[in-house]
């Protein structure tokens, strides 16, 4: 069995002002992988590319060993996208829309269906046209979840919902894939969410993957650094790769440090005093590398 | 207001300035040709000088950024009804009268008809005053008591009643009394309403158009600290779903609502001739008639669909299945419609008016098809909305062209049978083409207008 949900290779989708790629992005089974990047990075286009929501110029798209192109139908079965902009307004009622989608999946969990409408305070007889914005996306993640799909993808599900609502979409959420069998591919703002949330993390910036791994291992990887260069020091920046220069106030610096690039060293060899490291979170971690220059940091 | 105004003219101005072209050629030909009926074609410029251009403009949420700004809704409805009635009525009738006037200056010989100049211009307001009051009054949403819904409603059937009656009834009206009559006296009171609504537009209850369609459900408060789960018995409809729910459900109403629509139009049109049995005079209503049935199921039933395109392609349906329901869902309801009528019109009026009917709605067949391309191609914004309308009217002059070519009064049916075929294929091949390689139309953002025609899209 492939040990990968979902293999992208190559991925390039080329607009007048905007170029995704090429990106490679590999999902493990059984994994919550959150995808981050600025706005206008390239997720939703990413996200699109799978479902065939436009063509990709170059690359290929595998999810669960299927080709995106070729077994179209078949992936589909299998995975479900969960995106702020689909719109059923057209069906009317949340009834008809739920009897719709359910017609496409001979697999379709009635009794899970009656739980997350339950859980999501959604009524058969409810006009679409009169739900909120949260409720929307509540109906898209519960017409996604009651077809059981081994793979879920969603853009933005959290958009527009309040604490509570946030909290009843994450549990539903993480009941889906509490038996480690199920595939999450998750992009949202919300980063502090995805950090508890998420297993995977793989940040896009300007159509290209700056930085993915293990959510633990990345945030442990990555410190923000204080330090003073002192009286006689002809130190400037840049530094060495791995120290990415965030503000400096006369001899006072910050700066993010990636630790295993050797950078703390290089510091105390160049004459950086009083060097203070601390613990970042997943929001500070983005901000820093959403904010720095395009040089790599893999 | 001022600038309300100006900036609907810097936007619209070159639609503005090809309509204000175009009308100055009529009045040119109305005195060139004054045999020759012109007034259909008067009524199709106003409908792009008019309140046709606010709906597109409310369908993207002008309504939206206009309500921050130290506007009163009374300042906004009074701007938009002197941009799309007053001052389009105006320069229309001007130019109409210029064009003439210059074709005179040169052919002095020729009659100047100011009689039908005049009327026309009067169509003109009639028509921008009945399509304002159209659009207008969907900013109005349908809440309130039971008076107001009625008085919403009521005022909604005669706009379209007046708007799809007056197609019907405005070839020949300028030498026609009783026509012109009907036409003068449902323009002027409808023109009238739309002033008085405009005057009191109420931003608070244009919620349709301030990003909800309908107000919000009350039966629930927004945010449920309390868990409402208990009072809740969700029931998960059973029945067949998928792709064949998706056909009748768009079916059903489209073809009840071309039934009706077809049905009034007869009616409107036996009025109007009073000599329904000679089997020659339905020709031309047959051909406006199928005309209007592809302009209706592509405005009022594909393009609401076409919202959820995003939806579609990301269920278990292959390209090829998609693009089969998409152009499906345009084509059946006027199969079914064509068939009915033709059969109806076979038992009553004869075989040849059946024939007729079969042919014209064949036809039709071609540009319905080839216009859910358009619109899945283009994602149901302006350039949609052009390309549809230049290949159903593309569609119309081009089968006149071919009768004078082969010099027949009606396109032999095996032509009209094989112009339909290829149209079909080809509108098949490139939808499926599209929804491959294409990505507009899956970036439709979900509408404000709710199903209305001009909410489908950006």
């Amino acid at each position: 069995m492939n040990p990968h949900a979902i293999e992208i290779r190559g991925l390039v989708k080329k607009y007048p002002q905007f170029i995704l790629g090429p990106l490679d992005l590999t999902v493990p089974r059984g994994a919550i992988y959150g995808l981050i990047g600025p706005n206008g990075a390239g997720k939703t286009t990413a996200l699109d590319m799978i479902f065939g929501l436009g063509r990709n110029d170059a690359g290929t798209i595998r999810l669960l060993g299927l080709d995106h192109r070729r077994d179209e139908v078949a992936l589909k079965r299998r995975a479900a996208y969960v995106s702020p902009d689909l719109n059923f307004q057209v069906w009317g009622k949340v009834g008809k829309a739920i009897r719709f989608v359910r017609g496409f999946y001979p697999g379709w969990d009635d009794a899970y269906c009656a739980e997350l409408m339950r859980a999501f305070h959604l009524s058969d007889r409810d006009k679409i046209a009169t739900l909120s914005f949260g409720a929307k996306t509540k109906l898209s993640l519960l017409l996604a979840l009651a077809r059981r799909p081994e793979v879920l993808i969603l853009d933005e599900p959290t958009t527009g919902l309040d604490a509570i609502s946030k909290q009843e979409v994450f549990d539903e959420l993480l009941k889906a894939v509490e038996d480690g069998e199920r595939t999450v591919l998750i992009s949202s703002h919300g980063l502090s969410d995805l950090e508890r949330f998420a297993d995977h993390i793989g940040m896009i910036k300007n159509g290209q993957l700056r930085l993915e791994g293990r959510t633990d291992e990345i945030v442990d990887r990555y410190r923000l650094v204080e330090f003073f260069t002192g009286n006689g020091t002809t130190w400037h920046p840049p530094g060495p790769a791995g120290l990415t220069i965030l503000k400096g106030n006369e001899n006072r610096w910050h700066a993010l440090l990636d630790q295993h690039s050797g950078a703390q060293e290089w510091l105390e060899q160049h004459g950086a005093q009083q060097i203070a490291l601390t613990r970042l979170t997943l929001e500070d971690l983005f901000v820093a590398l959403a904010t720095e220059n395009d040089e790599a940091v893999i | 207001m001022k600038r309300i105004l100006l900036d609907h003219f810097r936007r619209w101005g070159w639609v503005l300035a090809l309509c204000g072209g175009l009308e100055f050629v009529l009045g040119w030909s109305i005195v060139a040709s004054p045999t020759m009926a012109m007034e259909f074609w008067a009524l199709l410029l106003t409908m792009w000088t008019g309140a046709t251009l606010l709906s597109f403009d409310l369908k993207r949420g002008v309504l939206r950024a206009l309500a921050p700004l130290p506007l009163t809704g009374r300042q906004i409805g009074r701007g938009w009804w002197l941009a799309t009635v007053a001052i389009p009525a105006i320069t229309l009738g001007a130019l109409l009268f210029l064009g003439a006037g210059i074709f005179y200056h040169f052919h002095p010989d020729q009659a100047f008809r100011a009689d039908r100049l005049v009327m026309v211009s009067l169509f003109n307001l009639g028509w921008l005053g009945i399509s304002f009051t159209m659009v207008f009054n969907a900013t109005r949403g349908f809440g309130g008591n039971g008076w107001e819904f009625f008085w919403n409603a009521a005022v909604s059937w005669l706009t379209i009643l007046a708007f799809f009656g007056s197609m019907l009834l405005c070839q020949n009206a300028a030498t026609s009394p009783v026509k012109a009559g009907i036409l003068l006296g449902v323009g002027a009171l409808l023109t009238v309403v739309g002033w008085v609504r405009a005057e009191r537009l109420e931003l608070g209850r244009a919620g349709l158009y301030l990003g909800r369609s309908e107000p919000p459900n009350r039966r629930r408060p927004a945010n449920a600290l309390t868990p409402l789960a208990a009072k809740i018995s969700p029931h998960v409809p059973g029945g067949y779903g998928g792709g064949p729910f998706l056909i009748r459900t768009a079916f059903v109403p489209g073809f009840l609502q071309l039934t009706i629509m077809v049905a009034l139009m007869a009616v409107l049109w036996r009025w109007q001739t009073q000599r329904l049995a000679s089997p020659q005079e339905p020709a031309g209503m047959v051909a406006v008639g199928s005309l209007m049935c592809g302009w209706f199921v592509l405005f009022y039933q594909f393009m609401p669909h076409l919202g959820q395109l995003r939806l579609l392609r990301t269920l278990p349906l292959s390209t090829t299945r998609l693009a089969v329901v998409l152009i499906g869902l345009a084509v059946l309801p006027i199969l079914a419609v064509g068939t009915l009528v033709a059969g109806v019109a076979g038992l009553t009026l004869g075989a040849t008016v059946a024939h007729t009917i079969v042919n014209r709605f064949t036809f039709i067949l071609a540009p319905t098809a080839l216009g859910v391309f358009v619109t899945v191609w283009q994602g149901a914004g302006k350039q949609a909305y052009a390309g549809v309308i230049l290949t159903l009217f593309g569609f119309w002059l081009g089968g006149m062209g071919l009768q004078t070519l082969l010099h027949v009064p009606e396109i032999p049916f095996r032509l009209t049978g094989l112009i339909a075929a290829i149209s079909l294929l080809l509108a098949f091949l490139l939808t499926h083409r599209t929804l491959r390689h294409g990505s507009r139309a899956f970036r439709i953002q979900p509408n404000s207008g709710g199903n209305l025609p001009w909410g489908a899209g950006r």
